[in-house]
Protein backbone atom coordinates (compact mmCIF):
# COMPACT_ATOMS: atom_id res chain seq x y z
CA UNK A 1 0.00 0.00 0.00
CA UNK A 2 2.84 2.30 0.98
CA UNK A 3 4.65 1.52 -2.25
CA UNK A 4 1.47 2.23 -4.26
CA UNK A 5 1.12 5.61 -2.53
CA UNK A 6 4.75 6.44 -3.31
CA UNK A 7 4.24 5.50 -6.94
CA UNK A 8 1.10 7.65 -7.08
CA UNK A 9 3.03 10.56 -5.55
CA UNK A 10 5.81 10.08 -8.07
CA UNK A 11 3.50 9.93 -11.10
CA UNK A 12 3.25 13.71 -11.69
CA UNK A 13 7.03 13.96 -11.42
CA UNK A 14 7.47 11.06 -13.85
CA UNK A 15 5.01 12.67 -16.26
CA UNK A 16 6.93 15.95 -16.15
CA UNK A 17 10.21 14.03 -16.63
CA UNK A 18 8.80 12.17 -19.64
CA UNK A 19 7.54 15.40 -21.19
CA UNK A 20 10.91 17.02 -20.61
CA UNK A 21 12.74 14.12 -22.26
CA UNK A 22 10.50 14.13 -25.34
CA UNK A 23 12.08 15.84 -28.32
CA UNK A 24 10.87 19.45 -28.39
CA UNK A 25 8.02 19.82 -30.86
CA UNK A 26 7.82 16.09 -31.49
CA UNK A 27 5.32 15.38 -34.25
CA UNK A 28 4.83 19.08 -34.97
CA UNK A 29 6.96 19.33 -38.09
CA UNK A 30 10.05 20.68 -36.49
CA UNK A 31 13.37 19.40 -37.93
CA UNK A 32 13.45 15.63 -38.52
CA UNK A 33 14.79 13.44 -35.77
CA UNK A 34 18.30 12.03 -36.08
CA UNK A 35 19.74 15.12 -37.77
CA UNK A 36 21.60 18.04 -36.27
CA UNK A 37 20.03 21.19 -37.64
CA UNK A 38 21.56 24.52 -36.61
CA UNK A 39 20.29 28.10 -36.63
CA UNK A 40 20.60 29.67 -40.08
CA UNK A 41 23.22 32.26 -39.09
CA UNK A 42 25.26 29.81 -37.04
CA UNK A 43 25.18 27.30 -39.88
CA UNK A 44 26.34 29.85 -42.44
CA UNK A 45 29.28 30.83 -40.25
CA UNK A 46 30.31 27.19 -39.89
CA UNK A 47 29.84 26.53 -43.60
CA UNK A 48 32.07 29.47 -44.52
CA UNK A 49 34.70 28.40 -42.01
CA UNK A 50 34.70 24.79 -43.17
CA UNK A 51 34.02 25.40 -46.88
CA UNK A 52 30.91 23.21 -46.79
CA UNK A 53 27.66 23.61 -48.66
CA UNK A 54 24.47 24.36 -46.72
CA UNK A 55 21.14 22.57 -46.79
CA UNK A 56 18.43 24.91 -45.47
CA UNK A 57 15.03 23.59 -44.41
CA UNK A 58 12.28 26.22 -44.10
CA UNK A 59 9.49 24.63 -42.06
CA UNK A 60 6.43 25.73 -40.19
CA UNK A 61 4.98 24.74 -36.86
CA UNK A 62 2.23 22.21 -37.55
CA UNK A 63 3.05 22.00 -41.28
CA UNK A 64 1.59 18.83 -42.78
CA UNK A 65 3.94 18.45 -45.72
CA UNK A 66 6.92 19.05 -43.43
CA UNK A 67 5.65 16.25 -41.23
CA UNK A 68 5.21 14.01 -44.28
CA UNK A 69 8.71 14.82 -45.53
CA UNK A 70 10.21 14.12 -42.13
CA UNK A 71 8.46 10.78 -41.77
CA UNK A 72 8.65 9.48 -45.34
CA UNK A 73 11.90 10.95 -46.65
CA UNK A 74 14.25 12.05 -43.89
CA UNK A 75 13.76 8.68 -42.16
CA UNK A 76 15.87 7.13 -44.94
CA UNK A 77 19.19 6.02 -43.41
CA UNK A 78 21.24 6.59 -46.58
CA UNK A 79 19.79 10.09 -46.93
CA UNK A 80 20.66 10.84 -43.33
CA UNK A 81 24.25 9.67 -43.88
CA UNK A 82 24.74 11.67 -47.07
CA UNK A 83 23.19 14.92 -45.86
CA UNK A 84 24.94 14.80 -42.50
CA UNK A 85 28.30 14.28 -44.22
CA UNK A 86 27.88 16.65 -47.16
CA UNK A 87 26.13 19.70 -45.71
CA UNK A 88 25.83 22.03 -42.81
CA UNK A 89 22.14 21.58 -41.97
CA UNK A 90 20.10 24.63 -40.95
CA UNK A 91 16.45 24.89 -39.99
CA UNK A 92 14.27 28.01 -40.19
CA UNK A 93 10.85 28.24 -38.52
CA UNK A 94 9.25 30.40 -41.20
CA UNK A 95 6.75 32.00 -38.80
CA UNK A 96 9.18 32.62 -35.97
CA UNK A 97 10.24 35.96 -34.55
CA UNK A 98 13.67 34.58 -33.61
CA UNK A 99 16.36 36.95 -34.82
CA UNK A 100 19.25 36.05 -37.09
CA UNK A 101 22.24 38.04 -38.19
CA UNK A 102 22.89 37.61 -41.90
CA UNK A 103 26.37 37.72 -43.47
CA UNK A 104 25.48 41.24 -44.71
CA UNK A 105 25.22 42.37 -41.08
CA UNK A 106 21.44 42.75 -41.26
CA UNK A 107 19.46 41.40 -38.31
CA UNK A 108 16.05 39.99 -39.25
CA UNK A 109 13.61 37.45 -37.92
CA UNK A 110 13.34 33.92 -39.26
CA UNK A 111 10.00 34.86 -40.79
CA UNK A 112 11.55 37.82 -42.59
CA UNK A 113 14.27 35.53 -43.92
CA UNK A 114 11.51 33.39 -45.42
CA UNK A 115 9.92 36.51 -46.98
CA UNK A 116 13.30 37.64 -48.30
CA UNK A 117 13.93 34.21 -49.85
CA UNK A 118 10.34 34.20 -51.17
CA UNK A 119 9.63 30.81 -49.66
CA UNK A 120 6.05 30.46 -50.87
CA UNK A 121 5.32 27.17 -49.19
CA UNK A 122 6.60 24.96 -46.43
CA UNK A 123 8.59 22.86 -46.51
CA UNK A 124 10.98 24.75 -48.73
CA UNK A 125 14.52 23.48 -49.22
CA UNK A 126 17.51 25.56 -50.30
CA UNK A 127 20.99 24.45 -51.21
CA UNK A 128 23.57 27.17 -50.59
CA UNK A 129 27.28 27.50 -51.27
CA UNK A 130 29.63 28.24 -48.35
CA UNK A 131 29.11 32.00 -48.93
CA UNK A 132 25.34 31.69 -48.65
CA UNK A 133 24.58 31.97 -52.39
CA UNK A 134 21.52 29.96 -53.41
CA UNK A 135 22.42 27.06 -55.71
CA UNK A 136 19.08 25.30 -55.96
CA UNK A 137 15.55 25.59 -54.55
CA UNK A 138 13.18 22.67 -53.95
CA UNK A 139 9.73 23.76 -52.76
CA UNK A 140 7.23 21.40 -51.17
CA UNK A 141 7.29 17.71 -50.31
CA UNK A 142 10.28 15.81 -51.74
CA UNK A 143 10.81 12.06 -51.84
CA UNK A 144 13.97 10.46 -50.49
CA UNK A 145 14.95 9.69 -54.09
CA UNK A 146 14.54 13.35 -55.07
CA UNK A 147 16.76 14.39 -52.17
CA UNK A 148 19.36 11.81 -53.30
CA UNK A 149 19.24 13.28 -56.83
CA UNK A 150 19.63 16.83 -55.54
CA UNK A 151 22.58 15.71 -53.46
CA UNK A 152 24.37 14.17 -56.45
CA UNK A 153 23.63 17.33 -58.45
CA UNK A 154 24.72 19.84 -55.81
CA UNK A 155 27.45 18.02 -53.89
CA UNK A 156 28.85 16.63 -57.13
CA UNK A 157 29.18 20.18 -58.50
CA UNK A 158 27.03 19.48 -61.57
CA UNK A 159 24.97 22.61 -60.91
CA UNK A 160 27.91 24.61 -62.28
CA UNK A 161 27.31 23.59 -65.90
CA UNK A 162 23.97 21.77 -66.06
CA UNK A 163 20.38 22.28 -65.08
CA UNK A 164 18.93 19.63 -62.84
CA UNK A 165 16.82 18.33 -65.71
CA UNK A 166 19.90 18.00 -67.92
CA UNK A 167 21.78 16.27 -65.13
CA UNK A 168 18.99 13.79 -64.61
CA UNK A 169 18.70 13.19 -68.36
CA UNK A 170 15.13 14.38 -68.55
CA UNK B 1 -0.58 39.85 -69.00
CA UNK B 2 -1.48 41.51 -65.74
CA UNK B 3 0.48 44.62 -66.76
CA UNK B 4 -1.37 44.76 -70.08
CA UNK B 5 -4.66 44.46 -68.25
CA UNK B 6 -3.65 47.18 -65.84
CA UNK B 7 -2.52 49.34 -68.77
CA UNK B 8 -5.95 48.93 -70.32
CA UNK B 9 -7.63 49.68 -67.05
CA UNK B 10 -5.33 52.69 -66.68
CA UNK B 11 -6.54 54.08 -70.00
CA UNK B 12 -10.10 53.63 -68.87
CA UNK B 13 -9.31 55.32 -65.59
CA UNK B 14 -7.87 58.30 -67.47
CA UNK B 15 -11.29 59.12 -68.87
CA UNK B 16 -13.10 61.88 -66.98
CA UNK B 17 -16.08 59.57 -66.43
CA UNK B 18 -14.33 56.68 -64.67
CA UNK B 19 -12.19 58.06 -61.85
CA UNK B 20 -9.69 56.09 -59.80
CA UNK B 21 -10.96 55.13 -56.34
CA UNK B 22 -7.99 56.80 -54.61
CA UNK B 23 -5.78 59.77 -55.46
CA UNK B 24 -2.27 59.56 -54.01
CA UNK B 25 0.12 62.45 -53.68
CA UNK B 26 3.83 62.35 -54.47
CA UNK B 27 5.92 60.06 -52.31
CA UNK B 28 7.99 61.77 -49.62
CA UNK B 29 11.29 60.47 -48.25
CA UNK B 30 11.15 59.40 -44.62
CA UNK B 31 14.60 57.85 -44.18
CA UNK B 32 17.46 56.87 -46.43
CA UNK B 33 21.13 56.05 -46.26
CA UNK B 34 24.09 55.61 -48.54
CA UNK B 35 26.01 53.90 -45.78
CA UNK B 36 26.86 50.32 -46.72
CA UNK B 37 25.42 47.51 -44.63
CA UNK B 38 22.70 49.78 -43.21
CA UNK B 39 19.17 48.39 -43.26
CA UNK B 40 15.84 49.99 -42.36
CA UNK B 41 13.05 47.85 -40.94
CA UNK B 42 9.32 48.55 -40.65
CA UNK B 43 8.31 45.66 -38.44
CA UNK B 44 6.17 45.58 -35.35
CA UNK B 45 3.53 43.52 -33.63
CA UNK B 46 0.30 44.67 -35.29
CA UNK B 47 2.29 46.75 -37.84
CA UNK B 48 1.62 50.09 -36.13
CA UNK B 49 4.59 52.06 -37.49
CA UNK B 50 2.65 55.17 -38.53
CA UNK B 51 0.02 57.24 -36.74
CA UNK B 52 -1.81 60.52 -37.28
CA UNK B 53 -2.50 62.69 -34.23
CA UNK B 54 -4.48 65.83 -34.98
CA UNK B 55 -2.62 67.41 -37.85
CA UNK B 56 0.65 65.56 -37.22
CA UNK B 57 1.93 62.40 -38.91
CA UNK B 58 4.45 60.27 -37.01
CA UNK B 59 6.57 57.44 -38.45
CA UNK B 60 8.74 55.04 -36.47
CA UNK B 61 11.24 52.43 -37.62
CA UNK B 62 14.50 50.66 -36.73
CA UNK B 63 17.83 50.83 -38.53
CA UNK B 64 21.43 49.90 -37.80
CA UNK B 65 23.25 53.00 -39.06
CA UNK B 66 25.18 53.23 -35.78
CA UNK B 67 26.25 49.61 -36.03
CA UNK B 68 23.56 48.49 -33.59
CA UNK B 69 19.82 48.42 -34.42
CA UNK B 70 18.16 51.50 -32.90
CA UNK B 71 14.71 53.08 -33.13
CA UNK B 72 14.02 56.47 -34.72
CA UNK B 73 10.89 58.61 -35.13
CA UNK B 74 10.04 61.53 -37.40
CA UNK B 75 7.07 63.89 -37.58
CA UNK B 76 5.51 66.25 -40.09
CA UNK B 77 2.27 68.14 -40.41
CA UNK B 78 -0.20 66.52 -42.77
CA UNK B 79 0.18 69.42 -45.22
CA UNK B 80 3.99 69.52 -45.15
CA UNK B 81 6.00 68.10 -48.04
CA UNK B 82 8.90 66.99 -45.84
CA UNK B 83 9.52 65.35 -42.48
CA UNK B 84 11.31 67.21 -39.71
CA UNK B 85 14.67 65.95 -38.38
CA UNK B 86 14.37 62.62 -36.64
CA UNK B 87 14.60 61.76 -32.96
CA UNK B 88 16.38 58.70 -31.64
CA UNK B 89 13.85 56.88 -29.45
CA UNK B 90 15.85 54.00 -27.99
CA UNK B 91 18.18 56.02 -25.74
CA UNK B 92 16.77 55.26 -22.30
CA UNK B 93 18.65 52.39 -20.66
CA UNK B 94 22.31 52.82 -19.65
CA UNK B 95 24.60 52.13 -22.63
CA UNK B 96 21.53 52.24 -24.87
CA UNK B 97 23.67 52.84 -27.95
CA UNK B 98 25.08 49.32 -27.53
CA UNK B 99 21.74 47.63 -26.83
CA UNK B 100 19.84 46.55 -29.93
CA UNK B 101 16.30 47.94 -30.21
CA UNK B 102 13.60 46.37 -32.36
CA UNK B 103 9.98 46.32 -33.52
CA UNK B 104 8.81 49.84 -32.61
CA UNK B 105 5.14 50.88 -32.60
CA UNK B 106 3.31 54.15 -32.19
CA UNK B 107 -0.26 55.24 -31.54
CA UNK B 108 -1.93 58.66 -31.68
CA UNK B 109 -2.92 60.32 -28.40
CA UNK B 110 -4.54 63.37 -29.98
CA UNK B 111 -3.39 66.96 -30.20
CA UNK B 112 -0.23 66.09 -32.09
CA UNK B 113 1.08 63.72 -29.42
CA UNK B 114 1.92 60.03 -29.64
CA UNK B 115 2.76 57.04 -27.48
CA UNK B 116 5.75 55.06 -28.69
CA UNK B 117 6.76 51.51 -27.76
CA UNK B 118 9.76 49.35 -28.60
CA UNK B 119 11.86 46.39 -27.48
CA UNK B 120 15.37 46.88 -26.13
CA UNK B 121 17.65 44.87 -23.88
CA UNK B 122 15.08 42.05 -23.72
CA UNK B 123 12.47 44.44 -22.26
CA UNK B 124 9.61 46.52 -23.62
CA UNK B 125 9.60 50.31 -23.21
CA UNK B 126 7.18 53.18 -23.81
CA UNK B 127 7.44 56.95 -23.93
CA UNK B 128 5.22 59.74 -25.18
CA UNK B 129 6.27 62.54 -27.46
CA UNK B 130 5.68 64.64 -30.52
CA UNK B 131 7.41 67.05 -32.87
CA UNK B 132 8.84 69.10 -29.97
CA UNK B 133 10.57 66.15 -28.32
CA UNK B 134 10.23 62.92 -26.41
CA UNK B 135 9.28 62.48 -22.76
CA UNK B 136 11.12 60.11 -20.38
CA UNK B 137 10.94 56.40 -21.20
CA UNK B 138 9.46 53.78 -18.93
CA UNK B 139 10.27 50.07 -18.88
CA UNK B 140 7.06 48.03 -18.83
CA UNK B 141 8.37 44.51 -18.29
CA UNK B 142 10.14 43.03 -15.32
CA UNK B 143 11.01 39.78 -17.12
CA UNK B 144 12.29 39.02 -20.63
CA UNK B 145 9.80 40.52 -23.08
CA UNK B 146 9.29 41.70 -26.65
CA UNK B 147 6.74 42.12 -29.47
CA UNK B 148 5.09 45.18 -27.94
CA UNK B 149 1.91 46.61 -29.45
CA UNK B 150 -0.19 49.65 -28.50
CA UNK B 151 -3.78 50.87 -28.92
CA UNK B 152 -5.68 53.92 -27.75
CA UNK B 153 -9.37 54.78 -27.60
CA UNK B 154 -11.91 56.66 -25.54
CA UNK B 155 -11.69 53.89 -22.93
CA UNK B 156 -7.97 54.38 -22.45
CA UNK B 157 -4.52 53.50 -23.71
CA UNK B 158 -3.19 49.95 -23.60
CA UNK B 159 0.05 48.12 -24.27
CA UNK B 160 0.34 44.43 -24.99
CA UNK B 161 3.46 42.31 -25.28
CA UNK B 162 4.86 38.76 -25.11
CA UNK B 163 6.81 37.98 -21.95
CA UNK B 164 8.58 34.89 -20.71
CA UNK B 165 6.68 32.71 -18.28
CA UNK B 166 8.64 29.56 -17.62
CA UNK B 167 9.30 27.75 -20.85
CA UNK B 168 6.93 29.80 -23.03
CA UNK B 169 6.01 33.37 -23.80
CA UNK B 170 2.68 34.67 -22.55
CA UNK B 171 0.70 37.63 -23.90
CA UNK B 172 -0.07 40.29 -21.29
CA UNK B 173 -1.62 43.75 -21.44
CA UNK B 174 -1.41 46.79 -19.20
CA UNK B 175 -3.25 50.09 -19.06
CA UNK B 176 -1.00 53.07 -19.76
CA UNK B 177 -1.56 56.28 -17.82
CA UNK B 178 -0.09 59.65 -18.80
CA UNK B 179 -0.39 62.29 -16.09
CA UNK B 180 0.68 65.77 -15.12
CA UNK B 181 2.39 68.66 -16.85
CA UNK B 182 5.52 66.59 -17.43
CA UNK B 183 3.37 63.87 -19.01
CA UNK B 184 4.78 61.12 -16.82
CA UNK B 185 3.97 57.69 -18.22
CA UNK B 186 3.08 54.84 -15.89
CA UNK B 187 1.54 51.43 -16.41
CA UNK B 188 -1.02 49.39 -14.54
CA UNK B 189 -0.38 45.79 -13.62
CA UNK B 190 0.41 43.47 -16.52
CA UNK B 191 -2.46 41.00 -16.87
CA UNK B 192 -2.53 37.84 -18.99
CA UNK B 193 -5.03 37.86 -21.84
CA UNK B 194 -5.75 34.18 -21.35
CA UNK B 195 -6.88 32.97 -17.91
CA UNK B 196 -5.09 29.66 -18.59
CA UNK B 197 -1.27 29.63 -18.26
CA UNK B 198 0.48 28.99 -21.59
CA UNK B 199 1.23 25.40 -22.57
CA UNK B 200 3.06 26.55 -25.71
CA UNK B 201 4.15 29.82 -27.26
CA UNK B 202 1.89 32.90 -27.36
CA UNK B 203 3.25 35.46 -29.82
CA UNK B 204 2.74 38.75 -31.68
CA UNK B 205 -0.32 40.44 -30.09
CA UNK B 206 -2.41 43.22 -31.57
CA UNK B 207 -4.92 45.33 -29.61
CA UNK B 208 -8.06 47.36 -30.29
CA UNK B 209 -9.85 49.65 -27.83
CA UNK B 210 -13.55 50.43 -28.32
CA UNK B 211 -16.17 51.89 -25.98
CA UNK B 212 -17.14 48.28 -25.18
CA UNK B 213 -13.68 47.22 -24.00
CA UNK B 214 -10.30 45.90 -25.10
CA UNK B 215 -9.80 43.16 -27.70
CA UNK B 216 -6.56 41.31 -28.23
CA UNK B 217 -5.52 38.83 -30.90
CA UNK B 218 -2.34 36.76 -30.81
CA UNK B 219 -0.62 33.74 -32.34
CA UNK B 220 -1.03 30.68 -30.16
CA UNK B 221 0.72 27.33 -30.63
CA UNK B 222 -1.13 25.29 -27.98
CA UNK B 223 -2.76 22.99 -30.53
CA UNK B 224 0.49 21.93 -32.21
CA UNK B 225 0.07 24.50 -34.96
CA UNK B 226 -0.49 28.23 -34.93
CA UNK B 227 -4.02 29.56 -34.43
CA UNK B 228 -5.11 33.14 -33.92
CA UNK B 229 -6.90 33.54 -30.61
CA UNK B 230 -8.86 36.55 -29.44
CA UNK B 231 -9.91 37.58 -25.99
CA UNK B 232 -12.02 40.47 -24.77
CA UNK B 233 -12.10 42.47 -21.55
CA UNK B 234 -14.99 44.80 -20.70
CA UNK B 235 -14.01 47.99 -18.85
CA UNK B 236 -12.72 47.14 -15.39
CA UNK B 237 -12.92 43.40 -16.05
CA UNK B 238 -10.30 40.75 -16.71
CA UNK B 239 -9.99 39.02 -20.08
CA UNK B 240 -12.46 36.22 -20.65
CA UNK B 241 -12.31 32.92 -22.47
CA UNK B 242 -10.38 32.72 -25.73
CA UNK B 243 -12.01 32.38 -29.15
CA UNK B 244 -10.43 31.18 -32.38
CA UNK B 245 -10.33 33.92 -35.01
CA UNK B 246 -9.18 31.96 -38.05
CA UNK B 247 -10.99 29.00 -39.53
CA UNK B 248 -8.59 26.07 -39.29
CA UNK B 249 -8.11 24.00 -42.43
CA UNK B 250 -6.89 20.48 -41.74
CA UNK B 251 -5.19 19.51 -44.99
CA UNK B 252 -4.29 15.96 -44.06
CA UNK B 253 -5.72 13.41 -41.67
CA UNK B 254 -2.25 11.91 -41.25
CA UNK B 255 0.27 14.71 -41.34
CA UNK B 256 0.55 18.06 -39.62
CA UNK B 257 -1.97 19.80 -37.43
CA UNK B 258 -3.41 22.66 -39.46
CA UNK B 259 -2.88 25.42 -41.96
CA UNK B 260 -0.58 28.28 -41.03
CA UNK B 261 -1.66 31.71 -39.89
CA UNK B 262 0.52 34.51 -38.71
CA UNK B 263 0.96 38.25 -37.97
CA UNK B 264 -2.58 39.39 -37.22
CA UNK B 265 -3.39 43.08 -36.90
CA UNK B 266 -6.47 44.89 -35.54
CA UNK B 267 -8.00 48.31 -36.20
CA UNK B 268 -11.09 50.12 -34.95
CA UNK B 269 -13.41 51.73 -37.51
CA UNK B 270 -16.84 53.31 -37.61
CA UNK B 271 -18.73 53.03 -34.34
CA UNK B 272 -17.19 50.30 -32.22
CA UNK B 273 -16.36 48.02 -35.14
CA UNK B 274 -13.05 46.16 -35.26
CA UNK B 275 -11.32 44.83 -38.35
CA UNK B 276 -8.72 42.05 -38.28
CA UNK B 277 -6.30 41.09 -41.05
CA UNK B 278 -3.69 38.35 -41.13
CA UNK B 279 -1.57 36.06 -43.33
CA UNK B 280 -3.24 32.70 -43.90
CA UNK B 281 -1.85 29.59 -45.58
CA UNK B 282 -5.14 27.74 -46.07
CA UNK B 283 -4.49 27.69 -49.85
CA UNK B 284 -2.54 24.75 -51.15
CA UNK B 285 0.38 26.03 -53.18
CA UNK B 286 0.71 29.79 -53.31
CA UNK B 287 1.92 30.74 -49.88
CA UNK B 288 0.10 33.16 -47.63
CA UNK B 289 -3.13 34.91 -48.57
CA UNK B 290 -4.60 37.90 -46.74
CA UNK B 291 -7.70 37.07 -44.77
CA UNK B 292 -9.77 39.23 -42.48
CA UNK B 293 -12.76 39.28 -40.15
CA UNK B 294 -15.01 42.00 -38.75
CA UNK B 295 -16.45 42.52 -35.29
CA UNK B 296 -19.66 44.56 -35.13
CA UNK B 297 -19.99 44.45 -31.33
CA UNK B 298 -16.94 46.32 -30.16
CA UNK B 299 -14.50 43.44 -30.49
CA UNK B 300 -16.32 40.85 -28.41
CA UNK B 301 -17.02 38.53 -31.35
CA UNK B 302 -15.79 38.34 -34.92
CA UNK B 303 -17.72 37.29 -38.02
CA UNK B 304 -16.73 34.76 -40.66
CA UNK B 305 -13.33 34.84 -42.33
CA UNK B 306 -13.18 36.89 -45.54
CA UNK B 307 -10.62 36.89 -48.34
CA UNK B 308 -9.23 40.43 -48.45
CA UNK B 309 -7.17 40.03 -51.61
CA UNK B 310 -8.78 39.69 -55.01
CA UNK B 311 -8.38 36.75 -57.38
CA UNK B 312 -5.48 38.43 -59.24
CA UNK B 313 -3.41 37.79 -56.14
CA UNK B 314 -4.35 34.17 -55.73
CA UNK B 315 -1.26 32.77 -57.43
CA UNK B 316 1.16 34.85 -55.37
CA UNK B 317 2.21 34.97 -51.78
CA UNK B 318 1.08 37.97 -49.77
CA UNK B 319 3.16 39.39 -46.92
CA UNK B 320 3.03 42.01 -44.14
CA UNK B 321 -0.66 42.98 -43.80
CA UNK B 322 -1.39 46.30 -42.08
CA UNK B 323 -4.88 47.53 -41.24
CA UNK B 324 -6.35 50.88 -40.27
CA UNK B 325 -9.81 52.40 -39.96
CA UNK B 326 -11.54 55.76 -39.55
CA UNK B 327 -14.41 56.90 -37.38
CA UNK B 328 -16.38 57.65 -40.53
CA UNK B 329 -16.52 53.91 -41.30
CA UNK B 330 -13.60 53.42 -43.70
CA UNK B 331 -11.40 50.36 -43.26
CA UNK B 332 -8.32 49.56 -45.37
CA UNK B 333 -5.71 46.80 -45.52
CA UNK B 334 -2.30 47.10 -47.22
CA UNK B 335 0.30 44.39 -47.89
CA UNK B 336 2.98 43.50 -50.42
CA UNK B 337 2.98 40.88 -53.15
CA UNK B 338 4.68 40.04 -56.44
CA UNK B 339 1.67 39.75 -58.76
CA UNK B 340 3.03 42.37 -61.17
CA UNK B 341 6.51 40.89 -61.44
CA UNK B 342 8.13 42.59 -58.46
CA UNK B 343 6.95 43.42 -55.00
CA UNK B 344 4.41 46.26 -54.84
CA UNK B 345 2.17 47.65 -52.12
CA UNK B 346 -1.40 46.50 -52.66
CA UNK B 347 -4.44 48.10 -51.05
CA UNK B 348 -7.94 46.78 -50.37
CA UNK B 349 -10.76 48.58 -48.61
CA UNK B 350 -14.06 47.48 -47.18
CA UNK B 351 -17.11 48.02 -49.34
CA UNK B 352 -20.77 47.29 -48.81
CA UNK B 353 -20.29 44.05 -50.76
CA UNK B 354 -17.05 42.84 -49.21
CA UNK B 355 -13.57 43.98 -50.20
CA UNK B 356 -12.66 46.16 -53.19
CA UNK B 357 -10.56 44.89 -56.07
CA UNK B 358 -6.97 45.42 -55.04
CA UNK B 359 -5.12 48.58 -56.02
CA UNK B 360 -1.37 48.65 -56.60
CA UNK B 361 -0.71 51.95 -54.85
CA UNK B 362 0.74 54.21 -57.59
CA UNK B 363 3.64 55.77 -55.66
CA UNK B 364 4.44 52.38 -54.04
CA UNK B 365 4.46 50.15 -57.10
CA UNK B 366 6.44 49.63 -60.27
CA UNK B 367 10.16 48.95 -60.72
CA UNK B 368 12.12 47.79 -57.71
CA UNK B 369 10.86 46.25 -54.51
CA UNK B 370 8.24 47.99 -52.37
CA UNK B 371 7.54 46.03 -49.20
CA UNK B 372 6.55 46.18 -45.51
CA UNK B 373 3.69 48.71 -45.55
CA UNK B 374 2.16 50.35 -42.51
CA UNK B 375 -0.95 52.51 -42.73
CA UNK B 376 -2.97 54.98 -40.67
CA UNK B 377 -6.26 56.62 -41.55
CA UNK B 378 -6.94 60.10 -40.23
CA UNK B 379 -10.26 61.47 -39.01
CA UNK B 380 -11.13 62.57 -42.56
CA UNK B 381 -10.58 59.06 -43.94
CA UNK B 382 -7.32 59.95 -45.70
CA UNK B 383 -4.85 57.09 -45.90
CA UNK B 384 -1.29 57.66 -44.72
CA UNK B 385 1.10 54.98 -45.97
CA UNK B 386 4.76 54.17 -45.43
CA UNK B 387 6.76 51.39 -47.03
CA UNK B 388 10.26 50.04 -47.43
CA UNK B 389 11.82 50.59 -50.83
CA UNK B 390 14.90 49.09 -52.40
CA UNK B 391 15.94 48.96 -55.99
CA UNK B 392 17.30 45.44 -55.71
CA UNK B 393 18.48 43.01 -53.08
CA UNK B 394 21.59 44.19 -51.28
CA UNK B 395 21.07 47.83 -52.22
CA UNK B 396 20.50 50.47 -49.51
CA UNK B 397 16.96 50.61 -48.20
CA UNK B 398 14.73 53.69 -48.00
CA UNK B 399 11.43 54.45 -46.30
CA UNK B 400 8.83 56.44 -48.22
CA UNK B 401 5.52 58.03 -47.26
CA UNK B 402 2.47 58.95 -49.35
CA UNK B 403 -1.02 60.14 -48.56
CA UNK B 404 -4.12 58.96 -50.40
CA UNK B 405 -7.52 60.60 -50.61
CA UNK B 406 -10.60 58.55 -51.32
CA UNK B 407 -12.48 59.79 -54.38
CA UNK B 408 -16.15 60.18 -53.61
CA UNK B 409 -18.44 57.47 -54.84
CA UNK B 410 -15.67 55.04 -55.78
Amino acid sequence: MMQYRNIRRALPLLAILCLTLLPVGSGRADPPEGYTFLRYDEGLRIAKRDGKQVFAYFGRYGCGFCDKTNKESFSNAELRKRYTEHYVLVYVDAESGRRLQLPSGETITEMELGAMMKTLVTPYFLYLDPDGKVLYKAPGFQTAQAFMDYDRYIHGGHYKNQTLAQFLGK
Amino acid sequence: MRRLLLCGLGLLAASPVIAAPWSFGEKIMVAQTNKARTFHHIDSSGRKNIAVSGDTVGVIWEDNRSGVPQVYVVFKSVQSSAFEPEWRVSDAPPHAHALAAYEPVMVALGGGRFLIGWEQDSSVWVRSGGPKGLDPAVKLSSVEAGQITLAAGTRGIYAGWAQQLGRYRQIVTAAIIIRGPDRAVSAGAARPVDPVPPVDEQLYPSLAVTTKGVTVVWEDRRHGHTVLLTSFAAPGKTFGATTELNEVVQKSATYGRGSGVTRAALAVFGTDQVGAAWMDKRGYSTGYDIYGAISRDGGRHFGKNESVQDSFGDNFSQWHPAISGAAGGALAVAWDDDRDGSSDIQLAWKTADGWAENLAVPPASGAGEQTHPAIAMDSRGNLHLIWLDYREKGQPTRIFYAMGKRNEGK
